[in-house]
């Protein structure tokens, strides 16, 4: 399992996805920007959004290859981290729709609620780092 | 659960590294293991003990098993 040319990707996909998750993000603040630059339906607009999705999924393709590539102890560290990470994002997602129901965070676009629910898979994965540190 | 594993690896003068990838694992994962920090599958207890020669509950004991 461990052979050379594994090894080799093991490497390489964790960089795939950490390059990806910044291009991910550096887009999505791109797009946060331009939205009191442009029209929606603008080119350039078009252009950032489809530029986003892309990064977007390949992030998630990348990301499921390498936690396909892990072995079990590394693997349990993701599950242990999706595991608090979970839960985490179901109450945090509530809240954030109750809380607008009740008239606050209007101010917040849904639309960038999944780049918010990256803050509980990071605990997650905090908390299981720190366990298997 | 407690392990015999670091004893045995230094009786064959093995790295973690090394033992890793005879039983294709990462190093992460050996010295996990090592330090009880992290209890193998049955299918890598199985793997580390046909390589040391060793049965599974040799190598591996439950800790009253020491403590007593």
């Amino acid at each position: 399992m461990a052979n050379k040319e594994s090894q080799k990707a093991l490497n390489r996909y964790p960089m795939a996805v950490a390059a990806l998750s910044l291009l991910t993000a550096g887009l999505a603040v791109v797009h946060i920007l331009m939205r009191g630059v442009y029209q929606p339906g603008h080119p350039v607009r078009l252009l950032v959004t489809s530029l986003l999705v892309l990064a977007f999924a390949s992030f998630i393709f990348f990301y499921t290859r390498t936690l396909s590539r892990l072995d079990e102890y590394q693997r349990q560290i993701h599950l242990f981290a999706l595991a608090i990470g979970f839960p985490l994002s179901l109450v945090l997602a509530w809240a954030i729709g109750y809380f607008r129901a009740e008239g606050l965070l209007q101010g917040r676009d849904p639309r960038d609620l999944p780049l918010v629910l990256l803050v509980p898979y990071a605990v997650g994965f905090a908390a299981a780092w720190l366990k298997y540190r | 659960m407690k392990n015999r594993l670091k004893v045995l690896r230094a009786e064959h003068n093995w790295t973690q590294e090394e033992l890793a990838q005879r039983v294709g694992v990462s190093r992460q994962a050996i010295n996990a293991i090592e330090t009880g920090k992290y209890d193998p599958s049955l299918p890598l207890a199985i793997k580390l003990g046909r390589l040391f020669g060793k049965p599974v509950e040799e190598m591996f004991l439950p800790d009253e098993h020491l403590d007593g």
